[in-house]
């Protein structure tokens, strides 16, 4: 439900399992998703997710909570006290300690991000992915990104004389 | 957690298992790492992304390390050939197995694409050797020929460092670039970036030259006997830009430059040194620092003997402007002089912290004094101002000039110029953009042009 707290317009989004988060407005509008919604007057009621689960989607709010342009939780917009340059290096060292997360989560935090349309928290967790890759040998990927090999012995045998050059 | 089917995780795992037994999953022999280790028991997980975040993905590193990564599963060898930006890097090192690998993508994956799927991005890094970079050509030429592509970007290195290189291997280099450019024009003809380094031209036919964001240490035209024209549109060098060797017609200078705290000031007397007949000369300060030195008539002289035509643009508004002066004293055959005076807002940085964290000057007046205060200039005919403000400054400087210049006969007055993007202006900034005062009535006009004291009112024109 869309309710008033201090002045601020609140959202109610509810995942699957049950669970209900209220929050900012703004803080929800940072998925370019719910936004949408939210301006095509669909959102009046709480805003039901699907496929994202309460554990994923409570970290999806507080990485928007986190990200949401500075005039929100401190009261007085910070970007007049602090230089742009600072905050956007802290925000990178929240994020970074913000993916730490086991690969199971990433994935699923890859998938909201998409559905929701959250261009930093997609980014952020791609490449994350993507950084594991580079010097890496193959088997080293493989178990990095977590891909089943569901080659058959013989079809593996094929693929890599196809593509020895990446085998190098 | 829920998978698909909403059985419970655990039954996924047992499949896994099952698949170890069968041999059909290959067991990881050396797990180097513990997270590898953890991972044999995690379920299949990047192949379960649908393909449009998987090319998300993979879409930021190295194509050719991409590819590797859709080696691993049956599942993901499919995505290569649906991937919209290519990076290929191929370094010194690797040099051996370029050539293979261009060939896998050329055959493998552009000639097996739908053609309806635009490359929106093709960056190629290549190593500047005969057999290697043709092989880099024909494929881009022929990708451009049968792909709609975007941009793309060549970053040619030599096989030397700078530091390596003589002077024979600058030329050497040099030539290599015009073969291959001769043997595959179509995929420099697509270009929409080039990066080159080492390398050194001689070309007797040229006439123009266009230097569009160079990130070179220094561009030097050693010897081009037909060069008319050259345009320098934003150097990144803290040195001269520019070194000029024998370039007896060069007769058109255009020079661009946003300058900022470091960069260093010109001076046109070393710049020029070798010019021998600069006749039309355009100087543009983009709205910030000039880093031009008036400098004293005798160094200039010898220099600007055969100027006709000065164009400055884009001088900072509200300050002094009697260092143009500087050009008249030493340039006795100039013609027509036009400046433009504009804060154009649309392509300066505005905010304040960016401002100082990328180095932009405040507003300064440029330090000069007159070397000859009574010399005559017998040739200026034409001053054009835009910009034109009835403020101090312009009307100083129109007396200045009319005193020095005697025959003038055309002075033209226009307001600020009008640029169309200025409309899209964030209005935050439009609103601080100062209303121009450009005197709109003839009355108004009139009196201006009576405040000048001039001995005939009829060569003062508003065009505006």
């Amino acid at each position: 439900m869309a309710t008033r707290e201090a002045g601020k317009k609140m959202i109610m989004l509810k995942s699957p399992d049950g669970m209900e988060f209220e929050v900012e407005e703004a803080v929800a509008m940072e998925s370019q998703t719910i936004r949408k919604m939210i301006e095509d007057d669909c959102a009046d009621t709480a805003i039901l997710i699907p496929n994202i689960n309460s554990k994923i989607l409570s970290r999806v709010i507080e990485y928007c909570n986190k990200h949401v342009p500075t005039t929100g939780a401190t009261g007085a917009a910070a970007s007049d006290t602090v230089a742009p340059a600072a905050l956007a290096e802290d925000l990178k060292i929240w994020d970074a300690e913000f993916i730490k997360v086991n690969r199971a989560t990433r994935f699923n935090l890859i998938q909201a991000a998409s559905y929701l349309n959250i261009k930093g928290l997609l980014d952020l967790t791609s490449q994350t992915t993507i950084d594991t890759i580079s010097d890496n040998s193959l088997e080293e990927i493989r178990s990095f990104l977590s891909t089943k090999n569901d080659y058959l012995p013989e079809e593996e045998q094929t693929i890599r004389r196809e593509n020895q050059w990446a085998f190098q | 957690m829920k998978n698909k089917s909403g059985r419970p995780r655990k039954s996924a795992l047992n499949e896994a298992a099952a698949g170890n037994k069968n041999g059909r999953r290959r067991q990881n022999l050396k797990a180097t790492r513990n997270e590898a280790a953890a991972s044999n028991a995690s379920e299949d997980r990047l192949s379960k992304l649908p393909n449009d975040l998987l090319l998300n993905i993979l879409e930021r590193v190295d194509t050719l390390d991409a590819i590797r990564t859709c080696i691993l599963s049956k599942q993901l060898l499919k995505l290569p050939t649906m991937l919209s930006r290519f990076y290929l890097t191929f370094s010194r090192k690797q040099v051996f197995r370029t050539n293979r690998a261009v060939a896998h993508v050329a055959d493998n994956i552009l000639s097996t694409r739908s053609p309806k799927v635009t490359i929106s991005e093709l960056k190629i890094r290549f190593v500047l050797l005969p057999d290697v970079s043709l092989t880099i050509g024909r494929f881009v030429a022929r990708a451009m020929a049968t792909q709609k592509v975007g941009t793309a970007e060549f970053e040619i290195v030599t096989k030397k460092r700078h530091d390596l290189c003589s002077s024979d291997d600058l030329l050497q280099f040099g030539k290599q670039l015009n073969d291959l450019f001769g043997a595959c024009p179509r995929a420099f003809a697509g270009l929409t970036s080039l990066w080159l380094q080492n390398m050194r031209f001689e070309h007797d036919q040229l006439v123009e030259i266009e230097v569009d964001q160079g990130k070179f240490e220094r561009v030097e035209l050693i010897c081009l006997p037909k060069l008319q024209r050259l345009t320098y549109d934003n150097w990144f060098s803290s040195e001269d830009p520019l070194y000029f060797g024998f370039v007896p017609q060069l007769s058109k200078l255009s020079l661009v430059k946003t300058g900022i705290r470091s960069d260093k000031t010109l001076e046109l007397s070393q710049l020029l040194a070798n010019v021998p007949s600069i006749g039309d000369l355009c100087l543009d300060f983009g709205s910030e620092k000039i880093w031009i030195l008036p400098e004293c008539p005798k160094l200039l002289k010898p220099v600007l003997n055969k100027l006709q035509h000065v164009n400055l643009e884009h001088l900072p508004e509200g300050c002094d402007l009697a260092w143009t002066m500087f050009i008249l004293e030493a340039a006795p055959s100039l013609k027509e002089l036009c400046i433009t005076v504009w804060d154009h807002w649309c392509i300066m940085i505005t905010n304040k912290e960016l401002r100082k964290k990328y180095c932009f000057c405040e507003k300064a007046d440029v330090k000069w004094k007159p070397y000859a205060p009574d010399f005559k200039h017998k040739n200026l005919a034409k001053l054009t101002i835009y910009g034109f403000q009835p403020d101090d400054n312009f009307m100083r400087y129109i007396r200045c000039i009319v005193e020095h210049a005697v025959n003038i006969t055309e002075i033209s007055l226009y307001d600020r110029k009008v640029c169309g993007r200025c409309d899209d202006l964030d209005p935050e900034i439009k609103d601080n953009v100062c209303p121009s005062r450009y005197p709109p009535t003839a009355e108004e006009r009139k009196q201006i042009t009576e405040g000048l004291g001039l001995a005939s009112v009829a060569v003062v024109h508003f065009r505006s």
